[in-house]
């Protein structure tokens, strides 16, 4: 990417020639939709783990008392 | 490859290492590629600087129809063989799929305004976008509606393969009927009209956008396993105290 930047200055890249309001807002909306996306897939998938890894403990650990008094 | 990970234990193993690296190998593409769109690629001579919103529009509308393809693809196994990991597939691609349609929309209304002039129009391509979402809403719904899994896969199975009729209908929209959106520019017979400038930083974002649908649907796949998971250990635990 040998290439210049189309902007002069950073004023004039956050203006985006007039446009900045359409511009920023649909980057925006598609930002949030994907921090969204993952932050709620990961939470669902470390919360589903952590779920499983208590009830195989509690479930080894009905067995282990159910193999010590039988 | 897909008789090797049509077994959950051996798919959460793979999905273990390969979701990581599709997360970083999509953060590092739409990082690089958020910056070449925005600041490098040449702006629009009709548009001017406002086309850079294609850099988001086009790509989020690649995953909306990669999420149905890979919901239609599931929906058809899971009718034909009753396999679990392909309803969990299509299950999982429902909610990026409904996501990514609705930033496709959204971004296309914003687009439209200093374009057209207008936030929407009843055109064949936005009427049959929006329809697309309705389906993958509908989709959604009845999933979770239906509290028995057998019957909840197989409604949600047949809506999705009636539903992929729409798919076509979206694809050729812009030949059948005479729209305000633009035709295809991409995949096009005498190959794409956009400018090579503008082309390959869209291309970029696009595999970015595929790499993050990838880490996210492996994610969410490896979510509703463990739920299922949950579900018979919570049970078989019950089953013992009783």
């Amino acid at each position: 990417m040998f290439m210049a930047s189309q902007f002069t200055n950073f004023q004039e890249f956050l203006q985006m020639g007039g446009y900045a309001g359409f511009v920023w807002a649909a980057w925006g909306i598609a930002f949030v939709a994907i921090v969204g996306l993952v932050i709620r897939a990961y939470q669902h998938e470390k919360f589903w783990h952590c779920e499983v890894e208590k009830l195989e403990a509690q479930l080894n650990q009905k067995r282990q008392a159910e193999n010590e008094n039988p | 490859m897909f008789n090797y990970l049509a077994n959950p234990d051996r798919f959460m193993r793979f999905s273990k290492i390969a979701t990581p690296i599709f997360a970083v190998l999509a953060v590092a593409i739409l990082g690089y590629g958020s910056v070449w769109s925005l600041a490098y690629a040449p702006a629009d001579y009709l548009q001017g600087q406002s086309a850079r919103i294609m850099f988001v529009h086009v790509p989020a509308a690649w995953v909306a129809f990669s999420a149905y393809s890979v919901m239609a693809g599931g929906s058809l196994v899971y009718l034909v063989w009753r396999h679990n990991l392909a309803d969990v597939a299509a299950n999982a691609a429902s909610g990026i799929g409904a996501t990514f349609t609705a930033v496709c929309l959204l971004s296309g209304s914003i687009w439209g305004r200093p374009t057209w002039g207008t936030w929407w129009v009843w055109d064949g391509r936005l009427t049959s976008m929006l329809v697309l979402l309705f389906i993958y809403l509908g989709y959604i719904a009845l999933r979770s509606a239906i509290s028995d899994k057998q019957k909840s896969a197989s409604a949600g199975a047949i809506l999705c393969l009636v539903g992929a009729v729409n798919i076509p209908i979206i694809r050729y929209s812009v030949v059948w009927w005479n729209t305000l959106h633009q035709p295809a520019a991409i995949i096009r017979k005498g190959g794409p009209s956009i400018h090579p400038e503008i082309l390959q930083p869209l291309l970029f974002m696009g595999l970015g956008f595929m790499l993050l649908f990838g880490a996210l649907l492996l994610l969410k796949m490896r979510a509703l396993i463990l739920q299922n998971r949950a579900a018979v250990l919570a049970h078989r635990l019950l089953d013992e105290i009783s």
